[in-house]
């Protein structure tokens, strides 16, 4: 035991990790002690980024800030009292849309997306196939969705399904990735002891991977949706799509309407709201 | 066949069509298409018309965005960096925020309950209203630029890491801070000493996480907000400038996947 490699850390000390030994009885803590070294570079280095972005880097506009545009915010966030009738049907009409406008291309998007990511498990298909899909996955979730919307904009013009399509690509990307990681987390005795039997793909993918993975399914399928309401909400002040709340939150505050401005901050707070407690029921019935 | 001759044979499902379990799945399956082809209909969806515009728009698409053009480089790598800069910064800052304020909402820390109820309605309403929405609230009062992107990511940040890491504060071992709580330490040094060197692992890779996202993020926030890449990209956009705009999206493309690739990396290290 004349080798022993010990390198203490604040870490190991507190923790008492157990002892791995190797074939000459030499202690292993060097990957350990690594990880914790890394954790301190990496509070460091942050520390370092964080200072130096706040007092060097960024430039203050303190000549343009103006709190008392914020206290009127405020003031005006509940006053829905001050809101003309004809403007308040017309925000919760455009939450509505926001709200079909993200669901639509959830559902475009999962449909297609659970055959790609077929293809894209690992477990399910063989060769280089899966690592092909997901290469070009992991692109497609790279390319912000903004830029999607962007690009489809130059061709399709500016409308709703413009922004679908946009949309869409990102969602993919997204249900290739999670849905074939469910795919793969199939106990594969199941998938064995089916093709013992003879069944060919089609009968090991219904008879076997989509019921049992169906509740993951579920629950991935509510995450997204939440995610492309926001996205949803976003797309409208930034590419100008008309008739979504993101628009119009856009334009009251242009328009110094604190009232409505507030109205529509509350319909997408309540909205992201009870999907997120939908999203917490599913997840404790299925534990993902 | 088998389908008729379970409803025929089962005594409890005698004289029903579906079971309960069936029923409930038809029901939803059909709840589901209806409000697919409803939301079709509320927002004007054109399936045919998808395919229809496809060849000439991705002309038009490849007429207008290629080939990139790299002219102002320098200004797309100080663009890139100050990106960088900002999600890295607003990602430390809202997850040491949102530490202090999870430690307030944990079950087994936040003994005030009226503080607990009043942080944890605070992080709900930031998480659940977009960032997007921050953005443009916050822009009458704060001018457009770095500052205002900063403090939207930093937001955004921190309503998310807030509530991870009040589960996380959860699911520590109870018994160390009961043994720290039986030598009479106090809350301070109960959390110097038990939670914070348990969980400073899965809070720095969380913390990676939302550095992530806000390195996503930065485009949309930049186009709303002022700041980084997102600034430029809206330039792009406003002036038409297709062609650099597509330059800086690969920047972009290789940042996310290269700041991906490197958290992954570490994460595989420190966990």
């Amino acid at each position: 035991m004349e080798n022993v490699n010990i390198r203490t850390s604040i870490f190991i000390k507190k923790k008492r990790r157990e002892l791995d030994f190797d074939s000459l009885g030499r202690a292993k803590l060097r990957e350990s002690s690594a990880a914790d070294r890394m954790v301190v570079t990496l509070l460091v280095s942050f520390a370092i980024i964080t200072v130096y972005t706040v007092f060097f880097r960024i430039t203050y506009k303190w000549d343009h800030f103006m709190p008392e545009k914020l206290l009127e915010m405020a003031k005006g966030f509940l006053r829905w009292d001050t809101i003309a009738t004809g403007q308040r049907t017309d925000m919760i009409k455009a939450l509505i849309n926001t709200f079909a406008l993200g669901f639509l291309t959830t559902v475009i998007g999962m449909i297609t997306g659970i055959f790609v990511a077929l293809l894209a498990a690992r477990n399910l298909t063989r060769g280089f196939l899966p690592h092909m899909i997901r290469s070009v996955a992991a692109f497609m979730r790279a390319v912000p969705t903004i830029i999607w919307v962007l690009i489809f904009v130059a061709g399709y013009g500016l409308s709703a399904t413009t922004a679908v399509v946009g949309m869409y690509f990102h969602t993919l990307a997204f249900f290739i990735k999670s849905f074939s990681e469910s795919f793969e987390e199939v106990d594969e005795a199941t998938i064995e002891a089916l093709k013992a039997t003879g069944a060919n793909w089609l009968q090991i993918v219904f008879g076997a991977v989509l019921p049992s993975s169906a509740t993951r399914l579920i629950s991935w399928l509510a995450i997204r949706s939440e995610i492309n309401f926001g996205v949803a909400v976003v797309i409208g002040p930034a590419v100008g799509v008309p008739g979504t709340i993101g628009t119009a939150i856009n334009n009251a505050s242009r328009g110094g309407d604190y009232a409505t401005q507030g109205f529509g901050v509350f319909l997408v707070f309540l909205t992201a709201f009870i999907l997120e407690v939908l999203i917490n029921r599913l997840r404790q019935r299925s534990i993902v | 066949m088998k389908f008729w001759h379970s409803r025929l044979v089962n005594r409890e499902n005698a004289g029903r069509f579906f079971t309960d379990k069936q029923t409930k799945r038809v029901i939803f399956g059909l709840v589901f298409i209806m409000l697919t082809w409803m939301s079709a209909q509320l927002i004007g969806f054109e399936l045919p018309l998808i395919f229809e515009r496809f060849q000439p728009a991705m002309q038009r698409f490849v007429k207008l965005y290629f080939p990139p053009l790299f002219k102002e480089s320098f200004k797309l790598i100080d663009a890139i960096w100050v990106t960088f800069l900002l999600a890295v910064a607003s990602g430390t800052i809202g997850s040491f925020l949102a530490y202090f304020t999870a430690l307030a909402m944990s079950r087994t820390t936040g003994k005030n309950k009226v503080l607990s109820i009043l942080v944890r309605f605070v992080t709900t309403f930031i998480r659940n209203v977009p960032s997007s929405i921050w953005a443009i609230i916050l822009l009458l009062a704060f001018w457009f630029g770095e500052f205002l992107a900063f403090l939207v990511m930093t937001l955004g940040s921190f309503g998310f890491t807030a509530r991870i890491f009040a589960d996380m504060i959860d699911e520590t071992n109870p018994d160390s801070i009961e043994a720290l709580e039986s030598t009479g330490a106090n809350f301070w040094q109960i959390v110097a000493q038990s939670i914070f060197p348990e969980t400073l692992p899965i809070t720095i890779s969380w913390a990676l996480y939302s550095i992530e996202n806000n390195i996503r993020d930065a485009t949309i926030v930049g186009i709303l907000a002022g700041g980084g890449i997102g600034h430029l990209i809206g330039i792009y956009k406003n002036f038409r400038r297709f062609d650099e705009l597509a330059a800086a999206v690969i920047c972009i493309v290789v940042m996310v996947l290269l700041f991906d690739q490197v958290s992954m990396y570490i994460r595989k290290r420190i966990l």
